[in-house]
């Protein structure tokens, strides 16, 4: 199982650190982005080991671990959150809800497409919330800080 | 410094932002931290197409409207325009070490396309894997984000109709792979093709639509999100259609 974990670890490393290639990060931070994707998978990952295909809640929690992560590199790199927000995510993309649905349609099960397309759907929105939620907790807290300290 | 000047910076600075994929407030926060780091009030108004900056200083009252005609992701060259802006607000530094940076920045090298189809080529042999395939579907896929990086490569030279790149994208996933399922014993074709697509998912537009939801900025939110919808819209309208050619025509 250990073994599993250590592979699907850095999988989920070149499968964000190729697409942080494609948007261009700057090359220091690129190891850092993809250890983001890496530990929001994993993380994902550990409530269930037996199955790839994550469930809504593993794909929350592993968007919030990914955003909290970016949030805190970026204020040690002094860089934007998005670096290491936008190639982390995409592990948690569901792959697999999208080749379901895209099977029940060509075999023409359709109520069985239906119910897959809702599936993946739900998930895209799910790391959408993810995303929405850390972002303004976190803009909350800085604006809480300054505030304290302006008094 | 002049005003025209201070504006001038600003703008090119808000230009290059939204020219490479930044969040609307980001690129307004930018302008009025230049125009207030040089003593002049401002106003700037960003959308996803274009910028206007207005600047109230003691030579009156100026305004600039810029269209952004196209838009491409480069997130190192809006790190670095950040970093930037907080220099300038800090230093207050002269026009022509600034114009001069900027146009540094916005020439600052990309990755080496080999670097681009490699990363296309990991990306969906990868994924193939993390979505259940066993190594055959990941070769398979591997070959397809080859072609994918081809079809961006090709597309992010012409400006055309902007979706167009997606339509082909799903177009050939679809093809290829089915062809690479046919010829290939145990090996699935819908895994293939979600695998080679992980490369196309819109994740910016996705990200700084929320983002700039979040900050109250809805018309540039819902078009950012908007267009990662139609992105993944064209894509599968793309994608069916290779499919449903090969089942017609192949088998």
């Amino acid at each position: 199982m250990i073994i599993d974990f250590i592979k699907y670890f850095i999988l989920a490393f070149i499968g964000s650190v190729a697409p942080a290639i494609v948007i261009n990060i700057e090359r220091r931070v690129l190891i850092w982005a993809g250890l983001g994707g890496a530990l929001g998978f994993c993380i994902a990952l550990s409530f269930n080991p037996a199955s790839l295909s994550f469930s809504i809640p593993q794909i929350f929690c592993g968007t919030v671990v990914v955003g909290i992560y970016s949030e805190i590199m970026a204020k040690v790199h002094k860089t934007p959150s998005t670096v290491f927000l936008i190639p982390g995510i995409f592990p948690l993309v569901p792959g697999i809800a999208a080749y379901q649905t895209m099977q029940s349609l060509v075999e023409n099960n359709t109520q069985q497409a239906a119910a897959y397309a809702l599936n993946t759907i739900f998930k895209a929105f799910t790391i959408a919330f993810g995303i929405m939620i850390v972002t303004a907790l976190f803009r909350f807290f800085r604006k809480a800080l300054k505030h304290r300290f302006s008094q | 410094m002049e005003q025209e000047k201070i504006l001038e910076i600003a703008v090119k600075a808000g230009t290059i932002l939204l020219r490479f994929g930044a969040e609307t407030y980001r690129v307004e926060d930018t302008i009025n931290r230049i125009c207030k780091s040089y003593g002049l009030a401002c106003e700037a108004f960003a959308l996803p197409t274009g910028v206007f900056v207005s600047v109230e200083g003691q030579e009156g009252v100026s305004t600039i409207c810029k269209r952004i005609p196209a838009r491409t992701v480069d997130l190192e060259k809006i790190a670095r325009l950040n970093d930037l802006s907080r220099r300038i607000e800090k230093n207050k530094p002269e026009y022509h070490t600034i114009m001069a940076e900027l146009e540094a920045i916005s020439h600052c090298p990309t990755y080496p396309r080999l670097a681009l189809i490699l990363s296309y080529a990991f990306t969906a042999f990868v994924y193939a894997l993390l979505f259940g395939g066993n190594l055959r579907d990941a070769g398979s896929a591997l070959v397809v984000g080859v072609l994918l990086s081809f079809v961006r490569i090709i597309f992010s030279k012409e400006i055309t109709f902007p979706f167009i790149e997606y339509f082909i994208g799903g177009f050939i996933s679809g093809l290829i792979s089915s062809l690479a399922a046919s010829l290939i014993p145990q090996t699935n074709a819908y895994v293939v093709i979600i695998g080679a697509l992980t490369n196309m998912v819109p994740g910016v537009a996705l990200t700084n639509g929320i983002r700039d939801l979040l900050h109250g900025d809805s018309v540039s939110g819902l078009t950012k999100l908007g267009e990662a919808l139609m992105v993944v819209a064209v894509i599968a309208a793309g994608t069916g259609i290779g499919l449903a050619l090969w089942f017609s025509g192949g088998s």
